[in-house]
């Protein structure tokens, strides 16, 4: 399974939505109920399912998913 | 210095021209000396003196906490900036508060000595640049923005005159590249620039101070006003400091227009909100995005991390660390505009609106389903928007009283009796806010009204003479401050 699949896994989990078929250029505008603590969930849940950890850089300048998809490959390579 | 005040029309057009003719490098030092002047001019030395404690430890805490620093020392000079800002915010701010709170607790024990009282002082605009400041430090820290090394581009990005008394509180890593860049006049942005200062102006003059001549009479003696004159009053307010407040926003964005800066959008129609969470990110968006990103975000992610299990204070650990961070973040976000217990009311209020909402939101959605309720379509959209309203203009009751028994005793004496008295000015104030709320509709796409092509330049012509002409005719006689100059 590809990091991007397993993402998107986790994507559906958080935000209770099957049909969630995240995209590099995929924003919280794009996905019904991405606020502030919901993106919370997902960044915790994020970091328990790749062993990672995010500073607080990061989660200030993650963009879009593209961004977040980047950040893990980089940690986990 | 005021937006609408005689000297700031000879003010903006002789900075304008000085700025347009200067080269880049002079271009800067016109808005820096401009910016000062402005502040200067409302002969209140404390206030030039904390801008420039502000911009001076900013700067030089700036230099030393930069990627480049040593590592030791980066976390103490990072702490010793946090605390000069927020001591400079206190000693201006809330000081006097402090010490009346001191000697009240001190009265109550024999023998205690009273600190010497101190004057309230005015604060206009150091809550806006010391967040600013705050924000810059936190950012160079974190690595997120280079530290500025040029010392009179730190102190515009800082004093910026169309935003140093009021907001938007920018962000550094909008602002200061702008302010880096060789300037370019645009013709379609300084020209939207001058109608949304107009459209501001609007805003405050014609529809917020003419609500304020009902407001203020209703809320000064509300027992002599125990009818539906309560009621509207109450909703008068609430577009009175809506149109107060982004009225002088529109003229803060529009005037950095005009010098071809663009600065963020401080208000998106929060009254067309569909939830009490969308307000908040349509209402004030330069402090609510501050506050979340600064406040609530890193107290969610740390309380996540150390909260394993799903359940936590017999509840589920999501909802316990949405509640803590949000009640944390409202009540900051109350005290932020007063050393009042009126403001930790209204903070707490929406506090409670949000966590309420996030709690139930599963419940609601189950209750719709079973009722077969159909949860969509304008009615519905119409329904929840009215009903957010209703819950923001609650909570406005605290915001605008001066304690929270005249709070109580607004809310206690409004009834639903027919007015006797003041009916016309009643009508008056409803038809302007009807007339307004057609506006805002109309607008609602801010791009489509001032944009340049999609609406045809005679009817923006029309649009611009129709707002001059209202200006002139019904701009209140003697104009109050703008509200959120007092925060």
């Amino acid at each position: 399974m590809s990091i991007r699949d397993a993402l998107n896994g986790i994507f559906q989990q958080v935000f209770d939505d099957d049909t969630i078929s995240i995209m590099p250029e995929t924003t919280a505008n794009d996905i019904d109920g991405w606020d502030s603590l919901s993106h919370v969930n997902l960044i915790v849940a994020v970091e328990a399912q790749f062993g990672i950890r995010f500073n607080q850089k990061e989660l200030l300048t993650f963009k879009n998913v593209g961004d977040l998809l980047r950040s893990i490959e980089s940690k986990i390579q | 210095m005021v937006f609408y005040s005689l000297e700031f029309f000879f003010f903006l057009p002789l900075v304008f021209l000085i700025h347009y003719y200067s080269g880049d490098r002079a271009r800067r030092l016109v808005l820096l000396l401009a910016s000062i002047c402005f502040y200067a001019a409302f002969k209140l030395p404390h206030l030039l003196a904390a801008l420039a404690l502000v911009v001076i430890v900013t700067y030089a805490v700036g230099l030393r906490i930069g990627p480049d620093s040593e590592r030791g020392s980066r976390k103490a000079f990072f702490l010793f900036g946090i605390c000069a800002n927020l001591l400079v915010l206190v000693a201006i701010k809330y000081l006097p508060v402090i010490i009346n709170g001191i000697n009240a607790l001190t009265s109550l024990f024999p023998g205690g000595m009273p600190l010497p009282a101190r004057p309230v002082l005015v604060s206009i605009g150091v809550s806006y640049f010391v967040f600013q400041a705050i924000s810059y430090l936190i950012d160079v820290y974190l690595e997120i923005q280079e530290p500025e090394r040029d010392f009179g581009e730190f102190a515009l990005y800082l004093s910026f005159f169309p935003k140093l008394l009021q907001g938007p509180i920018e962000r550094a890593s909008d602002l200061l590249p702008q302010l880096h860049a060789p300037y370019e006049f645009r013709y379609d942005v300084v020209r939207s620039g001058l109608f949304l200062f107009t459209w501001g102006m609007f805003k405050k003059l014609v529809v917020a101070d003419r609500l304020s001549q009902y407001v203020n009479v209703v809320f000064d003696q509300p027992q002599n006003h125990a009818d539906l004159s309560l009621l509207f009053g109450l909703i008068f307010y609430s577009f009175q400091i809506y149109c107060d407040f982004s009225g002088y926003s529109d003229m803060a964005i529009g005037l950095a227009r005009i010098l071809c800066i663009e600065t963020m959008e401080n208000f998106h129609f929060p009254y067309f909100s569909r939830s009490i969470s969308e307000f908040w990110s349509r209402w004030h968006i330069s402090l609510s995005s501050w506050l979340r990103d600064y406040l609530f975000l890193p107290i969610s992610y740390a309380l996540s991390r150390k909260i394993k299990p799903d359940r936590f204070l017999f509840m589920k650990t999501e909802l316990f660390i949405y509640g803590l961070g949000m009640s944390v973040t409202m009540l900051l976000c109350g005290l932020w505009h007063g050393a009042n217990w009126t403001f930790v009311v209204w903070g707490g209020l929406h506090g409670f609106y949000m966590i309420f909402s996030r709690a139930t939101n599963k419940g609601r959605s189950r209750l719709a389903r079973r009722l077969r309720l159909r949860r969509s379509g304008r009615l519905w959209s119409l329904f929840r928007s009215v009903f957010v309203f209703g819950l923001v203009t609650l909570a406005w009751v605290f915001f605008r009283s001066p304690s929270l028994a005249s709070a109580w005793s607004y809310l206690s004496s409004i009834s639903f009796k027919l007015p006797r008295r003041g009916v016309g000015a009643l009508l008056f104030m409803a038809g302007l806010v009807a007339v307004f709320i057609l506006f805002e509709a109309l607008q609602k796409n801010r791009q489509a009204l001032w944009g340049e092509r999609r609406i045809p330049v005679p009817v923006q012509a029309v649009a611009l003479a129709f707002c001059l002409s209202l200006l002139i005719l019904l701009a209140a006689d003697t104009s109050n401050e703008f509200l959120y100059f007092q925060f």
